[in-house]
């Protein structure tokens, strides 16, 4: 039984996706979303019946096996599901954002002309992502990780007769190449070390590793020290971490429900799922773990200070994404590695809800996305006004919603940690509360009050769009209360997440703190996390709404320390002019002047001028006149006279 | 069943066929072509059936006296590393007589008749048993490659295929220099007597060399690519189909067939030169391909970038074995190599058969003469699409396969030679998708692109099996290397044995 589930639940988003590409367009738009949904409807009653199995009676893990792919010598790879807590929560998680993404699509992309083609595309991401976590060897997981890519950079490029839109998805298929390429050298890696690439025989094997050297041509490094740094490389690139972020900005160039599906949900927090699967190898190697809390933390502050200068209703948002990746990935770098969990999967409900709350305003505004076009909306969008509200309430970690348990879990556990670094990611994420706050509240200010700053009516979108916000604003508020226990006390994730004494004392810690939901929420008042961000809230309110004279007079005194969030730190200009400018001129150079002047003028061709150069005067002797052959023997003869004398 | 001779039936069928064609008109021939080629499908699946995947040896071997006083005989036989680019050679053909003729306009049955001697010739190579055989099948398969070309290419065809011939041609000599060497000292010609043979150092050292010139020409490898971007240029699409999927593929079966097992100890010796020649095909040469303005000089420089991985998967063995002594890493390597010969013919071969329906309808190479097509022709940029995402080695697609085993078996002989490798995911990525959005995305800015049309039904058939057979092979690699598994085992044995 739990064998057909799990396949049905993985392939049924395939075939949706499939039918909806092919025949889509034949079937007409309502039948081809009607395949799609109830496809994805079948892929989540499944989920729920395994994560009934293994999160409520923790079953123990088992492989689902599909097919082999390949099975050469001893390089043998299955393909199939593997089910354990971890890899159920994921697809739990996707498959409920995902079915409430395809409901919403109905309403956000009606009348596109590629109707189709999104939900194809989306049903496919939905495939891939599954593929991604249900994996049970690298070799899958790579095909899953390059495979909600490709989906991802199609969606970017949804659009494709807008330039921007097709830059923007080219900028982050190859960034999340240069990530690729690091998971490709640790898997390498992997199999260099255990001849294997299946989690259940990797593992055990790299913990006895720890005191391997491996060499590396001039110096010498600890194996599994190199394993992790590109396993971390390549979690930057999905999880968008410094500097590898700068793709996700850019990504917002696709519809709006694929952002919060795709980049805000799911794909991004699968660099946080591979760590955290890896956990016990990177808990052997403390200077990645600090690399880790330092990337992470000064994303989560900094990323989150580019989003206060940020007009775009969406890029606001993602720039918060950026902001949270940064949380989590700290929150692993701490060896939190629950909390990290945790906090992908709160996370995903309450950013998909703020996307899809952006997306919402973006049809009644008629596909108007700078926030400072809008204002007042609080009346005439009621429940995208109270969704929103609840999804920023969660987001800057509100006592008793579902940010605030995985956020402040995840500042505490930093603060718990005895890494050097920690400190110094303990200031930047409880300043980034502040950070979080003052973004959050700016946006949902200027959207949702004050004065009207565009003419014409707005109206409630249809309810395919409400419905889907009302429905993810329930678990963005109560979910985090409710299975906060089960997450700490209970310890849901036990036999997959790292045992290591540092992962043990973290887990025990969060435990202890957060035995009772009620308690600890009360409690929050003795923390500093609570203060920060409601300082964030007063300086929102003051800025927004009360004083707004008084800001606007401030404002060109800002402007200095608005100079670097503009330009984004300038890690575009850095790529652009440095990076991708010199790799081109490069590749001309080497094309004109190496490929064709040298080698193929300078050598090639050249040889073949010589040797015509050679016949040319080799045929001198050739000319038919008999006085010059006569000449020619009576020399000869001459020569071959003197050479006999002598 | 009969022991039918298949291979020779194969070769002789197409040759037939070929000279059938070239006196008929044009419904005959055309009833010849179809009748032929289904019949060489035929042949080709009862080879696939009688052949039995567990046996390493040459397997449905055929001999026959040729001159008795030279003792020289006619070998033919099929192995695990030649059967599948049999098939390949059939399928690829198949296709090119099919979708292609529309595409040349004129001389249709000449056209045909050319791709029937190629088609004999490239079979001819790969089961060809004995070495003068190999050679003249190996030099015959010029001609009408030539004749491709020079008959049916663009503007500049007589310089390329002049080009074409005297390169490839020039190696090829020296490879005969050695095939006569080696036939004397073993006394036979035939291909496994020269795996026995003792050879000196010096020996091995000039008879590598001489091979070089031959495979490396052909494959083709860096500093000797430079005739190819030429040829596929000017190449009819056919051609240039025919070129990436199997001419290419010939240059690096003679590394399989005669580098590795005849001269272990000189290419163990000089394993690190070749390797760093497969690196600079790779990143170099990928690097190049991001500058090229025009469309197919592109896919040509693709093409030899994705080639590299043949090579680095061919010889990195033997630091592999140096280093560590693991054998499955080294089989995992040279298993690799050979499924990326297979799946390149979906990667370069694929794109540019769908190139070749563009220019039908553009009549120009240039980027700059794109940009939009999505817009008119959107079935056609869907199948291009996937035929971009096997080049760049997207998992599920084949083009991923053979680079992902050859690159995770890299990381046994050094770290740094898989980071270099690996960078084609960026690489490619960067080429191939920076391409195909100038050509397919933006808006419509060129008057000419208005007028296009989707491709016919027709030519979507064969970009429907093209696509088949991409995710064939992508997801189901099995199928492919559970015929190799025996005979790169004994490949391997052969040529990790020190003969000084």
């Amino acid at each position: 039984m739990i064998q057909e589930v799990a396949l049905i639940t993985w392939i049924s988003p395939l075939i949706g996706a499939i039918t909806c590409g092919l025949f889509g367009e034949r079937l007409g738009h309502k039948v081809a979303h009607r395949i799609a949904i109830s496809l994805i409807f079948i892929s989540l009653v499944g989920a729920i019946y395994l994560s009934n199995l293994f999160i409520l009676k923790s079953s123990d893990p088992i492989f689902v096996n599909c097919f082999t792919w390949i099975s050469s010598g001893s390089f043998k790879i299955d393909v199939g599901m593997y089910l354990d807590t971890l890899s159920v929560c994921m697809i739990l998680v996707v498959a409920f954002v995902s079915f409430l993404v395809h409901i919403y699509s109905i309403g956000y992309m009606d009348g596109d002309p590629g109707y189709c083609r999104f939900f194809s595309y989306v049903s496919l991401f939905t495939f891939a992502m599954f593929a991604l976590v249900g994996a049970q060897n690298f070799a899958q997981l790579f095909f899953g990780w390059e495979g909600v890519g490709v989906v991802s950079y199609l969606l970017i490029g949804f659009y494709f007769k807008k330039l921007s839109a097709v830059n923007g998805g080219l900028k982050a298929f190859l960034v999340n190449r240069v990530g690729d390429l690091g998971l490709l050298l640790a898997i390498a890696l992997i199999f260099f070390y255990t001849g294997s690439l299946d989690y259940p025989v990797v593992i055990p094997m790299l913990e006895k590793l720890d005191q391997d050297i491996f060499y590396l041509g001039f110096m010498d490094v600890h194996g599994l020290t190199l394993i992790s740094a590109m396993l971390f490389v390549a979690a930057m690139g999905k999880s968008a971490q410094i500097p590898l972020h700068v793709w996700l900005p850019e990504s917002m160039e696709g519809p709006t429900p694929i952002s919060a599906l795709i980049h805000a949900a799911t794909m991004v927090t699968a660099g946080i799922f591979l760590i955290c699967r890896m956990s016990p190898i990177f808990d052997l190697a403390p200077s990645i773990l600090n690399a880790i809390l330092v990337i992470g933390s000064t994303g989560a502050l900094f990323l989150g200070l580019v989003g206060l200068v940020q007009n775009d209703i969406k890029r606001i948002v993602a720039y918060s994404t950026l902001s949270q990746l940064g949380y989590m990935i700290a929150a692993t770098g701490a060896s939190a590695y629950s909390a990290a969990m945790f906090h992908l999967l709160m996370h995903a409900f309450f950013k998909a809800l703020l996307f899809l709350c952006a997306g919402s305003v973006i049809v009644a505004m008629h596909h108007e996305q700078d926030i400072q076009k809008m204002g007042g909306l609080r009346k005439s969008l009621p429940i995208t006004f109270t969704c929103s509200l609840i999804g920023t309430l969660s987001l800057v970690a509100f006592p008793f919603t579902s940010g605030f348990y995985s956020k402040d879990s995840i500042i505490e556990a930093v603060h718990h940690s005895t890494l050097p670094a920690a400190e110094y990611a303990y200031i930047c994420l409880i300043l980034g509360a502040t950070v979080t706050a003052i973004y959050s509240f700016r946006g949902l200010f200027l959207t949702f009050y004050g004065e009207k700053r565009f003419t014409g009516e707005v109206h409630e979108p249809t309810w395919q769009v409400t419905l889907p916000l009302i429905i993810l604003s329930i678990p963005s508020l109560l979910l985090g209360y409710i299975s906060v226990g089960m997450f700490y006390v209970g310890n849901l994730f036990q036999t997959v997440l790292s045992n290591s004494p540092k992962a043990n004392s973290q887990m025990s810690f969060l435990a202890n703190e957060f035995s009772n939901p009620l308690i600890s929420g009360i409690e929050s008042v003795e923390h500093l996390p609570l203060y920060f961000m409601m300082a964030g809230f007063f300086i929102a309110v003051f800025c927004f709404i009360t004083h707004q004279s008084y800001y606007e007079k401030l404002k060109p005194y800002l402007e200095i320390f608005a100079l670097p969030l503009r330009n984004k730190f300038w890690f575009d200009w850095f790529n652009e002019t440095i990076i991708v400018k010199n790799i081109v001129s490069s590749s001309k150079g080497l094309y004109e002047l190496f490929d064709r002047k040298f080698i193929d003028e300078g050598i090639i061709l050249n040889i073949a001028r010589q040797s015509l150069i050679g016949s040319y005067s080799l045929k001198l002797f050739q000319s038919g006149y008999i006085f010059h052959y006569a000449s020619l023997i009576v020399i000869a003869l001459f020569f071959i006279l003197i050479f006999m004398i002598i | 069943m009969y022991n039918y001779p298949l291979l020779s039936m194969l070769i002789l069928q197409s040759f037939i066929s070929a000279i059938w064609i070239a006196g008929s008109d044009y419904q005959r021939a055309k009833i010849i072509t179809y009748t032929s080629m289904i019949v060489s499908i035929i042949i080709t699946a009862c080879l696939l059936l009688k052949f039995d995947p567990s046996l390493a040896q040459m397997q449905l071997t055929e001999s026959y006296q040729w001159i008795s006083h030279w003792n020289l005989t006619l070998q033919l036989g099929v192995d695990g590393i030649s059967l599948p680019l049999i098939v390949l050679t059939v399928f690829i053909n198949a296709i090119i007589i099919t979708a292609t003729p529309n595409l040349v306009g004129q001389h249709i049955t000449k056209y045909w008749c050319v791709f029937f001697i190629l088609q004999a010739m490239v079979v001819g190579v790969f089961a060809a048993n004995n070495a003068f055989l190999f050679y003249l099948f190996w030099e015959g398969m010029l001609i009408p490659m030539y004749l491709c070309i020079g008959i049916w290419g663009s503007d500049m065809r007589s310089y390329a295929a002049i080009k074409f011939f005297l390169y490839t041609f020039f190696g090829s000599v020296l490879m005969l220099l050695a095939l006569i060497y080696l036939s004397i000292k073993s006394g036979t010609d035939n291909i496994i007597t020269f795996y026995e043979l003792p050879l000196s150092m010096h020996e091995q050292t000039l008879i590598l060399i001489a091979f070089l010139f031959a495979f490396a020409v052909k494959v083709p490898m860096w500093p000797l690519h430079t005739w190819l971007p030429d040829a596929h240029t000017e190449a009819p699409a056919g051609g240039s189909v025919i070129l990436a999927a199997l001419m290419l593929k010939v240059g690096a079966y003679g590394y399989f067939r005669f580098c590795l097992p005849v001269t272990p100890d000189a290419c163990s010796e000089y394993a690190y030169i070749l390797i760093g020649l497969s690196l600079i095909a790779i990143v170099i040469i990928g690097l190049v391909a991001l500058a090229q303005t025009d469309m197919k000089r592109l896919i040509a420089y693709s093409s030899v970038a994705h080639m590299g991985f043949v090579s680095l998967g061919c010889f990195v063995i033997f630091p592999i074995f140096k280093q560590t002594g693991h054998l499955p890493a080294t089989q995992l390597a040279v298993t690799g190599a050979l499924v990326q010969m297979i799946t390149h013919a979906f990667g370069s071969g694929a794109m540019f058969l769908a190139f070749g329906m563009l220019y039908d309808q553009l009549h120009s190479r240039l980027i700059v003469d794109m940009g939009g097509i999505a817009q008119k022709m959107p079935i056609f940029t869907a199948f291009f699409m996937i035929f971009v995402f096997t080049n760049i080695g997207v998992p599920g697609t084949a083009g991923f396969v053979g680079e992902f085993m050859v690159l995770i078996s890299t990381m046994e002989a050094n770290f740094w030679v898989t980071l270099l490798a690996g960078l084609t995911l960026v690489l490619s990525a960067s080429y191939s998708l920076f391409m195909f959005k100038r050509v397919f995305y933006g808006p419509i800015t060129i008057n000419h692109i208005e007028k296009l049309t989707d491709i016919t039904t027709s030519q979507q058939i064969a970009l429907w099996v093209m696509t088949a057979g991409i995710f064939f092979i992508g997801l189901y690699p099995q199928s492919i290397t559970h015929m190799m598994d025996p005979s790169v085992n004994a490949l391997i044995q052969a040529s990790l044995q020190s003969k000084v």
